[in-house]
Order: C-alpha cells, then sequence, then structure tokens
C-alpha cells in the first residue's frame, strides 16, 4: 500500500444540471507528482477546488491525511491550508500589491522570519523563474507569461507539504516551459513536496509525473504510471495522447 | 374558461416572482447582516493587522476630508442663510447660530456625511472586493489559511466606524464656520453673538447623538457595501451591478437607521 496523501473518493458534484463530477477517485502520493489530464471544460479545476474546499461536494469524500476535509471546522482547516500551495490558472495574484509583496504574502502571514530573510528568499525564487527588476512592479504591468511565474514564486514561497499547479505552463514559451518543469522536479527531490498538476502538455506530463490520471466524462477513466499510460489500450487516452480529433472522445458533449 | 386558467397561471406566476423577490430581499438582509457581525467580530480575533486598518482608516477618512469639510462649509451658509429669512421677520437672528448647530449635530452633518462616504469610499469598496471576488484573489487569500472576511472586510468595517464619527466632527466644525460667515457678514449678528448662542441652545448630548449616528451609519455602509462586493459574480458586469447596488441600497439605509436613531434618542 502507497503512503496517501489525499484520497478523493466517489467524489459528485453538479452546478444545476450540469453534472461535472461523476464519481471521481484518486489517490494522491506522498513525495510524487501526480498529473491530471483532461479536456479542457472537463472539470479538473472543479475537481481541485474541491481537495482545498473551495467547492462541496455533492456527495463523496475526500481525506487529506486521514482526515475528511469536507466537514472541517474552519479553524482546522485554516491549519491545513498552511501546509498548501496553489497556483491559480488565472494566477490570482493581488493586484493591489507589487510582486514582491504578492511572492511575500504567505511568507509574512505564516512565518517568523525577518523581512531581510523574507526578501532574500523572495530574489532567490524571482530569479530561478527567470524574472529580473520586477519586484516593484504591479501585476497589471506584467505579460501573461510573467503573471504565471510569479503566481508559480507564491505558490512555491513558503515550501509547504503540498502544492497544486493549474497549469503552469499554459501560455509560456517551450523554454520557460522546460524551466517550470525542471522547477517542479525539483521541488519534490529536494524539499519532499507532493506535487499535483493539471497540464495539456503531453511532453512535461512524461516529464515530471510519477503518476498520470486522465479525467473523462466526470470520472477518472485511467491511472497509472507514465510508462502504463505509455502502453495503454484505452482509446480516450491515445486519442488524447497523440492528439488526434479522431476518435471515441466527442467534441459536442 | 381558458382565459381563467391563463388569469390562474399570470396570477401563479406572479406569486412565484413575488416569493423570489422577498426571499431574496430576506437572504440578502441575512447576508448583510451576518456579515456585519462576522466581520466585526473577527477584529477581537488576532491576528490585528494594523497595516490593513490603516491603510483604510487613510483611505476612508483621511482622503474624505476635503469633500467632508467643503460640503460642511456650504451646507452651514446655507443653513444660516435660510433661516436668516424667517428670523428676520422676528428680530432673532442671534437664533441663527443655534438652528444651524442643531441641524448640523443632530441631522445633517451625520447624514450628509454617511452619504459623501458612501459615493466615495463605499462604491470603492465594493468595486474593489468585487473584482478581487471575480478574478480568484479572495479564493486564493482563502486557499493560504487566511480568513478573507478577516482580511478584508474587518479592516473596513473598523475603519469606518472609527471615521465617521470624525468626519462628521468636521463637517459639523465647517458647517458652524460656514455658518458664522454668513450670519456675521450677511445678515449682521455679531460674533460673540453668534457662538454664544450656540454654546447656550446646543448640549454636548446634541453632539455626542450626532457622533454615535455618525459611528453606526459607518458601520451600516461598510457593512452593506463590503457584502456587495464580497458576493459579486458575472464578470466586469457583475462588479459594476454590485457597485452600484451597494450605493442605493447603502444610501436608503441611512435613512432608514437615521430615522430608528432619531426615534430612540429624542
Ligand atoms: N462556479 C461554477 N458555476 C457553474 N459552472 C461551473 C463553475 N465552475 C465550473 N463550472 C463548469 O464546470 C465545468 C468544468 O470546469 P473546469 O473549470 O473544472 O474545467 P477544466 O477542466 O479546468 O478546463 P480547462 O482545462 O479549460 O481549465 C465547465 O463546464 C464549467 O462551465
Ligand atoms: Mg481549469
Amino acid at each position: 500500500m502507497e503512503d496517501a496523501v489525499i484520497v478523493i473518493e466517489d467524489l459528485h458534484k453538479s452546478f444545476g444540471d450540469v453534472k461535472v463530477l461523476d464519481g471521481v477517485n484518486l489517490t494522491v502520493i506522498r513525495h510524487k507528482t501526480t498529473v491530471i489530464l483532461g479536456r479542457s471544460g472537463c472539470g479538473k479545476t472543479v475537481l481541485i477546488k474541491h481537495i482545498v474546499g473551495l467547492l462541496k461536494p455533492d456527495k463523496g469524500r475526500i481525506l487529506y491525511e486521514g482526515r475528511d476535509v469536507v466537514n472541517m471546522p474552519t479553524h482546522e482547516r485554516k491549519e491545513m491550508l498552511k501546509e498548501f500551495g496553489m497556483l491559480y490558472q488565472s494566477g490570482a495574484l493581488f493586484d493591489s500589491m507589487t510582486v514582491e509583496e504578492n511572492i511575500a504574502f504567505p511568507l509574512v502571514e505564516h512565518t517568523k522570519m525577518t523581512k531581510a530573510e523574507i526578501k532574500e528568499r523572495v530574489q532567490e525564487i524571482l530569479h530561478r523563474l527567470g524574472l529580473k527588476d520586477v519586484e516593484g512592479k504591479y501585476p497589471a504591468e506584467l505579460s501573461g507569461g510573467m503573471k504565471k511565474r510569479v503566481a508559480l514564486a507564491r505558490a512555491v514561497a513558503l515550501e509547504p507539504k503540498v502544492i497544486i499547479f493549474d497549469e503552469p505552463t499554459t501560455g509560456l514559451d517551450p523554454v520557460m516551459c522546460d524551466i517550470i518543469d525542471n522547477l517542479i522536479i525539483k521541488t519534490r527531490d529536494e524539499l519532499g513536496i507532493t506535487c499535483i498538476v493539471i497540464t495539456h502538455d503531453i511532453q512535461s506530463t512524461f516529464k515530471i509525473a510519477d503518476k498520470i490520471a486522465m479525467l473523462y466524462g466526470g470520472r477518472i477513466i485511467e491511472e497509472g504510471t507514465p510508462d502504463e499510460f505509455r502502453n495503454t489500450s484505452n482509446e480516450v487516452v491515445l486519442q488524447f495522447l497523440h492528439r488526434k480529433a479522431e476518435g471515441p472522445i466527442k467534441i459536442m458533449d | 374558461m381558458d382565459t381563467m386558467k391563463k388569469f390562474q397561471e399570470k396570477l401563479l406566476l406572479f406569486f412565484d416572482k413575488l416569493g423570489a423577490t422577498s426571499s431574496t430581499f430576506l437572504s440578502e438582509t441575512g447576508g448583510i447582516f451576518i456579515n456585519a457581525i462576522r466581520g466585526l467580530y473577527l477584529a477581537f480575533v488576532p491576528p490585528y493587522r494594523w497595516r490593513n486598518l490603516l491603510k483604510q482608516m487613510e483611505f476612508i477618512g483621511a482622503q474624505s476630508t476635503f469633500i467632508v469639510g467643503l460640503t460642511g462649509l456650504f451646507t452651514g451658509m446655507i443653513l444660516a442663510f435660510q433661516s436668516s429669512h424667517a428670523f428676520r421677520l422676528f428680530r432673532a437672528e442671534t437664533l441663527i447660530g443655534p438652528t444651524v448647530a442643531l441641524s448640523l449635530t443632530r441631522e445633517l452633518a451625520p447624514v450628509f456625511t454617511a452619504l459623501l462616504v458612501t459615493a466615495r469610499a463605499g462604491s470603492a469598496m465594493a468595486a474593489e472586493i468585487g473584482t478581487m471576488r471575480i478574478s480568484e484573489q479572495i479564493d486564493a487569500i482563502f486557499t493560504m489559511g487566511i480568513d478573507p472576511v478577516q482580511y478584508i472586510i474587518t479592516p473596513r468595517l473598523v475603519a469606518s466606524i472609527l471615521m465617521l464619527p470624525l468626519l462628521n466632527a468636521l463637517f459639523t466644525f465647517l458647517g458652524l464656520i460656514g455658518g458664522h460667515i454668513i450670519s456675521v457678514n450677511v445678515v449682521g449678528v455679531t460674533s460673540f453673538a453668534y457662538w454664544d448662542q450656540i454654546f447656550y441652545y446646543v448640549t454636548a448630548e446634541d453632539y455626542f447623538n450626532g457622533f454615535l449616528k455618525a459611528a453606526v451609519f459607518g458601520y451600516v455602509i461598510s457593512a452593506i457595501c463590503t457584502h456587495m462586493g464580497y458576493n459579486a459574480s458575472g464578470g466586469a458586469e457583475g462588479v459594476g451591478r454590485a457597485t452600484t447596488h451597494a450605493v442605493v441600497v447603502a444610501s436608503v439605509s441611512i435613512f432608514i437607521f437615521d430615522y430608528l436613531l432619531t426615534a430612540l434618542m429624542y
């Protein structure tokens, strides 16, 4: 039995008449990177929002370290979330704060680090992500790719136990994608952080994943190691991996 | 028979709509109430974020001084002008001072100050918080293990409760100066008589009640405006809607609470 950090059991969620999640089962393993694949609009973001408690399921259970997330009391959830980092698909940067203040925010709130130490940490992360002279800028003054990287920096700054990346490389150039991939790998290997990554990037999936799960039709239809995925016989997965328009995946739902 | 059925259907639809409206009205009122209580309660729970509070006090208070002061000055001048016509008939011009002062302390200063702050700071609160909601910044605060209500709403409530009485004092003071300018220079009352009569007729209670009203208005408008922004949805249009809604509801609420407080106080 592998060491599970997060266990999702039979998760159901509808918005009005639209059924988005229809019985998702997924286990996230400690110190490993789990990649969630799936078509645009299939419910990946909705799924991870359940993990942190932003959305409440209609049915099903989510366990973090064996504790029930769904009915967790507020103070306990706060403590739990301090162990999480989250990169939002939209960035969700605080637009009234500078880049430096954005990245420093979780450090200021949750650590006893001094101002100088925080400054140093921010500099170090920015440098690693190839960002220069942006500390004093506001998010509105950044390019899309820069925003994404600043948001990424904010998610990893605290070096939490679990980091959720919602499409970390979307909208970045290939070189930058590789830098982000390396950062995620380093995050796992050097800091032992458990990562959950949502992506559409097949190449990066095989580079970073210890485990891949494919979300389709509101369920996880295939789950396994990269090797198992390469040798899959599942038509849907094959169509997705080989970027084909023809196949079992319905374009119109 | 057919028309009868159609009529019945229409009637049912009407009741449905009425029910929906009243239930949204009730749930919204309840939401604002809960927001007000929870937001203020969290002011007494650590962590205390003094920087956020100071920033809001600066925005709601310091940056409102000019328009509040200017409006106060002109309000006092207008009051003195208008009342001078009546008092001249009775040769009771020295009563202009107390008239201006009582109107200001009891009613006009707190109400006008609250309306001005709603227009200036209340709308900004709703728009800013609404934008934070739709761009997932509030979600981001939540997932960092920070209570977004405590981080965003609490400082605005506290700052409003603290700053409104001060702005009210400024409004009253400049209103009295405005009244003085007109009484002395236009009507011909002596400066001594103007102030003397004010001190004679206006009690400490009048001033105190004015401050109390201002503080309550500050609480009410900030609770409404933050609530509207916090629950905004539907993109840029939704933020616009929340802002308009916030200003309208807050303005009307000022008068409703003014009536309630006046009935209780006097
Ligand atoms: N708050 C919401 N209210 C109503 N419907 C929603 C809400 N959030 C998501 N949905 C719906 O749920 C479905 C899944 O959305 P989700 O954002 O999870 O997609 P996704 O898999 O992350 O897609 P992408 O790869 O494009 O980001 C969509 O059909 C969306 O319209
Ligand atoms: Mg998404």
